[in-house]
């Protein structure tokens, strides 16, 4: 089994509140994390292609065509924006599983013209918390 | 299915955020295992090792090269970090799933002897048909250190740069 992973980054604002729970209630459950003006992280992205390895290139599949994959379909979607604002998370709270859903089903079959296909990913919130999501190694 | 990171129960605890709802929080990462040959213990050594290589295969023209490998098709270095998984059950005598001075002496001799500060092209004989991808370089690597360590080897993986890591598993390390 030969996997290939690659780290992107967007630093990005969001709000945990659920429209299901009162201010009161949100602050409960959310704690800091609530707070209505916003806060933001620098999110780190992980993604995972597995897939044969080309005999002619040597590679899974060609970094070029994940990069504009990964930059079209997520990047210039959360990149520097309000995740709240997304319609991702029109009625899910945009959390890191949140998100890390939302961008793996995004990119799961996304390189379906190829033999290679995005496993994972893992989306790294925080220097302590990380969220994966796909299929275990 | 879903993983979380150990760190995430004390997330939540710390932040009051509570598990997720409708997701198998905290599944045990056993759950996964297939049972019968399920390693008790998984041990890592890291090592640090820089290389020159180019991307390009002999059968194609310069220009072909340039347009399927980009600027990797010119010779080019990495500081590589490689990470080396062993697996077993630690010896009931000396509690170790394996001796590391072993494990770091078949590094030094199976691999640094072979790559570091050499050019991956030039020095070695293993791209000459199949340019040092990652990818290739990683299967390399993963063969060598299987034909020394044997069953004892989990994985690899092969860091060519913080952005950008291969990972081979040997087949009954898939779990």
């Amino acid at each position: 089994m030969i996997e290939l992973t690659r780290r992107y980054r967007f630093p990005a604002a969001h709000v945990l509140q659920s429209r299901a729970l009162d201010d009161a209630e949100n602050r409960r459950v959310y704690g800091k994390c609530a707070n209505p003006a916003g806060h933001g992280h620098d999110y780190g992205l992980e993604v995972t292609v597995a897939g044969p390895v080309d005999p002619r290139s040597g590679a899974i599949v060609p970094l070029e065509r994940l990069d504009r994959l990964v930059r079209e379909r997520i990047l210039e979607r959360l990149d520097h924006r309000l995740l709240n604002d997304d319609p991702w998370f029109a009625s899910a709270v945009p959390t890191a599983e949140n998100i890390a859903l939302a961008v793996q089903r995004e990119l799961g079959g996304a390189l379906e013209a190829s033999s290679a296909r995005v496993v994972r990913v893992r989306l790294v919130e925080t220097r302590r918390n990380f969220f994966e999501c796909g299929e275990p190694q | 299915m879903w993983r979380f990171a150990a760190s995430c129960a004390a997330c939540c605890a710390a932040t009051s955020r509570p598990p997720p709802v409708g997701l198998a929080f905290l599944e045990p990462f056993a759950s996964s295992r297939t049972g019968n040959e399920a390693p008790l213990v998984r041990l890592t050594r890291a090592v640090d090792f820089s290389a020159s290589l180019r991307c390009a295969r002999p059968d194609l023209s310069e220009d072909e090269n340039r347009a399927l490998f980009g600027r990797a098709a010119s010779q080019h270095g990495h500081n590589y970090r490689l990470e080396v998984t062993v697996r077993g059950e630690p010896d009931p005598l000396t509690g170790m799933v394996m001796d590391l001075r072993e494990l770091k002496a078949v590094i030094a001799r199976e691999i640094e002897a072979r790559f570091d500060h050499r050019d991956l092209n030039r020095d070695t004989s293993f791209f000459e048909k199949s340019p040092p991808t990652p990818e290739n370089f990683a299967r390399v690597i993963f063969d060598l250190l299987q034909a020394a360590l044997g069953e004892r080897l989990h994985g690899i993986r092969l860091r060519q740069d913080v952005d950008l890591w291969v990972d081979v598993v040997g087949e009954k390390g898939r779990s």
